[in-house]
């Protein structure tokens, strides 16, 4: 795999949020989970902006869904991750896992 | 009724984010907005939530744009290279001079800070829709007659009629006009509240839905139909506790039971303060042709027609009408405003565009501070300009260095001018919102129609003070650094042999400082003057601590004096038991608001005709009216309670009665009768004489001194018929509304059907009338102050570069034998000079302009000597001393050290 694949760990937010959300996951919904679990403030223009990144590379597929049927319902753009954005989100795993091989990570931070 | 994201955020948001996202974005954004307001999140938080989301987008999303892009067209690549290039370059320098650089930034800031807080406010005022649906297209129609020089006159009934059956621009003709509705005790307190009479349709044609019920339907305009109302949000809330059941309940106004059939979203006033609303009863056969109530007419326009065309039908329509009822409308023309028109005087855009020119006054002073830093930066720079066009850099492509460095110093003071521009709304919207809770309108919100709100206006506005600041600051400076002369500097030692070019450069901005300067003075001491004129004004009856409300005594039930007396009688005795009441009266007119006129006959005077008999103002007042005051009896006594029914007859009278009709001053004594229409009035003796009361509207459309203390008489309201509209005054011990329900506690145990209205304090009866001066002249004075500190610095910052400049000169000739009072003489000589030019030319300037503001000035002459030469003097003074600091600098150099400078 190329150097160029690995994922940045907003990326790797992003696509956690979408394996938590499967159908759900729109600019909304993704935000909010960040935010909501990692208590970090993240803005709205970056989740698209790393989801358009992600697009770009096909790790991630864009839908738009039609209009709600409400008066002045909007259609909005739900986002999917690809079979390539899985592979991409394994092997960023199987290279952190081959690092910490066998090392007891957390004890090895606190004895710092 | 803010529960509306941020305007401005939305802009911007708009303007980052690609467009194959925009819209997801954008509703993503309002979605959570909407969810957060749901939940009850405080609108300042919402709003604050959504800004803070706006700005962290805006760096990701530009950051994805560069990269998305495409890569650059061949020949543009260059360009922008350069333009890049340039701007690191830029940075770099504005890093290296901090104190240059904040100075700049500081000044553009406070400039165009002003500048915007000025315009946004014009904005507000005069370019913002109205909240209505397409509100251009709604217009008012009313009537004028220029042969006997009327104006503007309301629509009768027969004219709307015909009107409507003949038009066909405006989608339909709808009515309306306001009324005072006296809500009963039945269901609450009776209360007066301001209301309008609708005809059917006007809801529609504004295109507001109420929240609750319906609005009026067309056959409840005809007369005989079954009584309803409409109420205001607030009253709903108010007398009503917001009760769902409200539909369908009667309540009585004006005496009628009526049954409640709508409820009107909150903030919906019309026009300007009603909110209540009755049907208008259109009933030709009312009254002749000719007579009867008159309306403003509302109309939308028809799609396709614009208002010219629609008030040519109209003026055609009234044109025949005036021939087919000569007696009734001959001469009667049609008059065509537009809604906004009708809510903003045209008085009004007069000042807002003074505020304007005089804040980009400001700005432009503020910009000839920059030309000349920079100017005096280029002039030292000349020798890097030198080397790096010798080596091959373009004329223009050291100007376009330059111009960017400008640039974006002129950017970063954009920034902050947006932000000092939000803070001085904000400051402006609290003063009005101030005003409108102090005069007790009930309403703690801004009127409805304005909206604070920066639009792509004000945007576009501060935008463009950006630029042109920076084009006018950083063009000169620019084009004078790499002049073909600056080149010679390398050959000439560089000893700065351009610094006279520069110096003449310098000095007319200096001149045209002085001159935008001395305008601003002159505006800013004329209000400041206004203002301390108003503060100062000798009202001659104090005006803290002083309750005041009405009551209006309603024909039907109080028909004659006897009745209308004895009511007096009871609410004095009961308003005098109230517990920390000093003093209390009862009068048909406070001291500060205008009485009616009567015509008189001064005993001993003889009148050819009926006109000559004077004019003088006549107020009612029970005994304690000039104690309740704390005005002094300056002749004679005061009225007691012994001027009774049957006591003989008295009056008081002020002292410009006694200037104009008793000029030998001996007042008391003598007798003077209101003029005898029918049989001969009693004569009154006159018993005491007060100073003026200053009425309103104090000073106002420059009104004459003479005006403002109209000849007065007073007589106990005893020996009157008893006023119909009664004003009381209490005198407190303490906030004075602190009263209020005491008062309205005493009517009701007497009649509990009569409401109480306009419960005020007096101070804000004053205020209601004034409040222009202090919001307006504060302005003003930031204006004065801020071009003053601008151009003294300018002024200062330019002699000392020169006198830099000079250093070897002076060494020179120091060294050859010249003293160093002739040294400061030298220097300052120049700047004399400069300033002298810059008030030649300033001084019909600032004639010109304050003859243009004189409309809003109080007590005080457009063209004020005392403020004049306050500020002629004060700006030589100021010249003189940023002249002499650096002169004195100068002769003290020590020779020797002066030229071995460089």
């Amino acid at each position: 795999m190329a150097k160029g694949q690995y994922l940045g760990e907003f990326e790797q937010l992003v696509l956690l949020a979408l394996l938590r959300l499967k159908d759900h996951a729109y600019g909304v919904t993704v935000r909010q989970e960040i935010q909501g679990r990692t208590g970090r403030n993240v803005a709205i223009g970056a989740v698209y902006a790393c989801l358009e990144r992600l697009e770009r590379k096909g790790y991630v597929s864009a839908a738009v869904s039609g209009p709600e049927p409400v008066p002045g319902g909007r259609s909005k753009k739900f986002f999917k991750m690809t079979s390539a954005g899985a592979e991409a989100f394994r092997h960023t795993r199987q290279m952190m896992r081959l690092m910490t091989d066998r090392l007891a990570v957390d004890d090895e931070l606190r004895s710092i | 009724m803010s529960a509306n994201p941020p305007r401005l955020a939305r802009l911007l948001v708009r303007l980052v984010v690609p467009k194959r996202d925009r819209r997801f974005l954008v509703g993503d954004l309002d979605e959570e907005f909407a969810g957060l307001a749901a939940a009850g999140r405080e609108p300042r938080a919402l709003r604050r939530w959504y800004w803070r989301q706006v700005v962290g987008s805006v760096w990701p999303s530009l950051r994805r744009r560069r990269s998305a892009r495409p890569a650059r067209r061949r020949w543009l690549r260059p360009a922008v290279d350069r333009a890049l290039q340039d701007l690191r370059f830029s940075l770099r320098m504005i890093r290296r001079n901090p104190v240059f650089s904040l100075v700049v930034i500081a000044t553009f800031g406070l400039g165009i800070g002003l500048a915007s807080t000025v315009f946004n406010i014009t904005n507000a005022f005069v370019h913002q829709p109205l909240p209505f649906e397409r509100s251009d297209r709604l217009l008012v129609v009313r009537r004028a007659n220029p042969v006997k020089h009327v104006t503007d006159m309301g629509v009768t009934v027969h004219d709307l009629v015909d009107w409507r059956e003949r038009q066909s621009a405006f989608e339909r003709l709808t009515a309306y006009a306001p009324v005072l509705v006296d809500l009963s005790a039945a269901e609450g307190r009776p209360e007066r509240e301001e209301g309008a009479l609708f005809s059917a349709g006007v809801f529609e044609t504004l295109g507001v839905q109420p929240i609750l019920g319906r609005t009026f339907r067309p056959e409840e305009e005809r007369p005989g139909a079954p009584p309803v109302i409409v109420l205001g949000y607030d009253i709903w809330q108010r007398r009503f506790q917001g009760a769902p059941d409200i539909l369908g309940r009667t309540v009585v106004a004006n005496g009628i039971p009526r049954t409640v059939v709508g409820v009107m979203p909150r903030g919906f006033v019309f026009p300007t303060v009603g909110r209540v609303w009755l049907p208008l009863e259109i009933d030709p056969a009312a009254h002749p042709r000719g007579e009867g109530p008159t309306f403003s007419v509302l109309g939308r326009l028809v799609d396709g027609t614009s208002a010219g065309e629609a008030a040519a039908q109209l003026s055609a329509i009234a044109a025949r009408l005036g021939e087919e009822y000569p007696d009734s409308n001959a001469g009667i023309g049609a008059t065509v405003k537009t809604l906004k028109q009708t809510l903003v005087p045209a008085a009004y855009y007069g000042l807002f565009y003074t505020m304007v020119a005089a804040a980009l006054g400001v700005l432009l002073i503020g910009c000839a501070n920059v030309a000349n830093l920079l100017l005096a930066r280029a002039s030292a720079r000349t020798h890097e300009f030198a080397i790096r066009a010798a080596l091959g850099a373009g004329r223009r492509r050291l100007i376009g260095q330059l111009l960017t460095e400008t640039f974006v110093l002129a950017v970063a003071g954009g920034g902050i001018g947006l932000l000092l521009g939000r803070f001085g709304l904000d400051w402006f919207a609290g003063e009005v919102r101030r005003v409108t809770s102090a005069v007790g309108t009930g309403m703690d919100e801004l009127p409805f129609w304005i909206n604070f709100e920066p639009d792509a206006h004000v945007v576009l506005f501060v935008v463009g003070a950006t630029v042109l600041a920076a084009a006018a600051a950083g063009v000169l400076p620019a084009f004078r650094a790499v002049s073909p002369a600056a080149g010679e500097t390398l050959t000439a030692g560089f000893r700065g042999s351009s610094s006279l070019r520069i110096g003449r450069l310098t000095g007319s901005l200096v001149i045209a400082q002085v001159a935008v300067s001395c305008v601003l003075l002159v505006l800013a001491g004329l209000m400041v003057m206004s203002l301390a004129r108003l503060t100062t004004v000798d009202f001659a009856y104090t005006t803290d601590d002083v309750l005041t409300a009405r009551v209006a005594l309603p024909e039907a039930r109080y028909p004659d004096a006897a009745r209308r007396l004895r009511f007096h009688e009871q609410l004095l005795a009961r308003l005098e038991a109230i517990p920390g009441v000093a003093s209390t009266t009862l009068s048909d007119g406070l001291p500060p608001v205008r009485v009616g006129a009567w015509k008189v006959e001064v005993e001993g005077r003889t009148y050819a005709a009926d006109q000559d008999y004077p004019r003088v103002r006549r107020a009612l007042v029970t005994p304690g009216y000039f104690r309740t005051f704390e005005t002094p009896v300056l002749q004679g006594r005061d009225f007691r309670d012994a001027d009774g029914r049957e006591a003989p007859p008295v009056a008081m009278v002020n002292a410009s009665f006694v200037r104009k009709y008793f000029p030998d001053g001996g007042a008391v004594g003598r007798r003077f009768r209101p003029r005898p229409d029918a049989g001969d009035a009693p004569w009154l003796t006159v018993v005491g004489v007060v100073p003026d009361m200053k009425a309103l509207p104090l000073g106002a459309d420059g009104v004459s001194s003479e005006a403002q203390n109209p000849a007065c008489y007073y007589v106990p309201m005893a020996q009157s018929q008893g006023a119909p509209t009664l004003a009381m005054a209490l005198r407190t011990y303490g906030p004075p509304l602190n009263w209020a329900p005491d008062v309205r506690n005493a009517v009701a145990k007497i009649d509990p059907e009569l409401p109480l209205f306009r419960v005020l304090s007096l101070d804000g009866v004053i205020l209601r009338a004034t409040w222009f001066y202090p919001v307006f002249g504060t302005l003003f004075m930031t204006f004065g102050f801020g071009a003053l500190f601008l151009s003294a610095l300018g002024l200062y910052g330019v002699m000392a570069f020169a006198v830099t400049q000079r250093t070897r000169e002076m060494g020179i000739r120091m060294a050859l034998g010249a003293r160093s009072d002739q040294m400061v003489r030298l220097v300052m000589r120049r700047s004399l000079v400069q300033m002298g030019a810059g008030l030649g030319i300033g001084l019909p300037l600032a004639v010109a302009s304050a003859g243009s503001i004189g409309w809003l000035l109080f007590d005080v002459q457009p063209h004020d000597p005392a403020i004049f030469g306050l500020v002629l003097l004060t700006l030589i003074g100021v010249g003189l001393l940023a002249a002499f600091l650096p002169a004195r600098r100068a002769a003290a150099v020590d020779p020797v050290v002066a030229l071995s400078v460089e």
